[in-house]
């Protein structure tokens, strides 16, 4: 028995992750805002974190261009563990 | 959100130090950082010289760029979270009392206030060599309550804030002293 999953299921995965991201990067943004700490110092850091963060999208998606997303992955095979099937 | 609505400052109040933990005590956060971001590189460096091919599949490659982009953005939330926690430790100094605000993690906060008048001791803490080189370090606060103490930690110029505190005190007792004379 066999068990692959298209390429593209890793992309959902990513999609997750940015999600979760997303969401922790507004609540300590919102941190900053609600204890009065938005200065120079915090908006340069903040600043510096949203554009490594461009940066790294905009390498991941030049750096994914042109693959073929419904490529099937193997991720479980029952020969791994039991070396291959004899058929009579 | 301004200071003064932060700490619901009174009409007679000004604050006179606003004081956060000496930015030298974020440089080993912010070292580590930097060598956890060259994590991938070294393995990328790794790959491409022992095992080339693995680069190359048409399915590990955009795993391995997905797993790269994750990390990064990992290592940049973690960074950030980490300069929350350093940043959001707060003490400010007004002439009626002292706010501590801590920032503890993402989701818990602390904030704690002491009259200056209550103040009995001021202590100054600093050890090691970068406290001293650097000039920053500890400033305990105690009054005559066993449960009202604040601690400032890894502050800059340590000595100059005690003497502030000791002086702002004893304005502030003479004022407390006035009103009840006059009761």
């Amino acid at each position: 028995m066999s068990v692959a999953i298209p390429l593209y299921a890793f992309l959902f995965l990513y999609l997750v992750f940015l999600t979760v991201f997303l969401a922790f990067s507004i609540v300590n943004f919102y941190h900053i805002v609600i204890t009065a700490s938005f200065t120079l110092v915090s908006f340069t850091t903040s600043f510096f974190i949203l554009a490594l963060t461009v940066l790294t999208f905009y390498l991941t998606t030049t750096f994914l261009t042109g693959v073929d997303w419904q490529t099937t992955v193997l991720i479980f095979d029952s020969s791994w563990f039991g070396g291959p099937t004899v058929s009579f | 959100m301004h200071l003064r609505e932060l700490i619901k400052q009174k009409s007679y109040e000004h604050v006179v130090h606003e004081i956060r933990r000496h930015p030298i005590t974020f440089v080993p956060i912010a070292f580590l950082f930097l060598v956890l971001l060259l994590v991938p590189i070294v393995l990328y460096l790794v790959l491409l010289n022992l095992f080339p091919a693995v680069l190359a599949g048409p399915r590990t490659y955009p795993l391995l760029v997905l797993l790269a982009s994750s990390y990064y953005l990992t290592m940049y939330l973690l960074f950030y979270v980490r300069f929350i926690d350093y940043y959001l430790d707060i003490w400010i100094v007004t002439n009626d009392r002292i706010i501590d605000i801590e920032q503890h993690n993402l989701f818990s906060r602390s904030i704690t206030e002491l009259d200056l008048f209550r103040i009995q001791d001021v202590t100054v803490e600093m050890h090691g060599l970068f406290a001293t080189v650097f000039n920053y370090g500890d400033v305990s606060v105690k009054t005559a309550s066993s449960n009202s103490h604040i601690v400032f930690y890894a502050v800059g110029y340590p000595n100059k804030i005690r003497e502030d505190l000791i002086k702002l005190s004893e304005e502030d007792r003479k004022y407390h002293l006035g009103i009840e004379d006059e009761l």
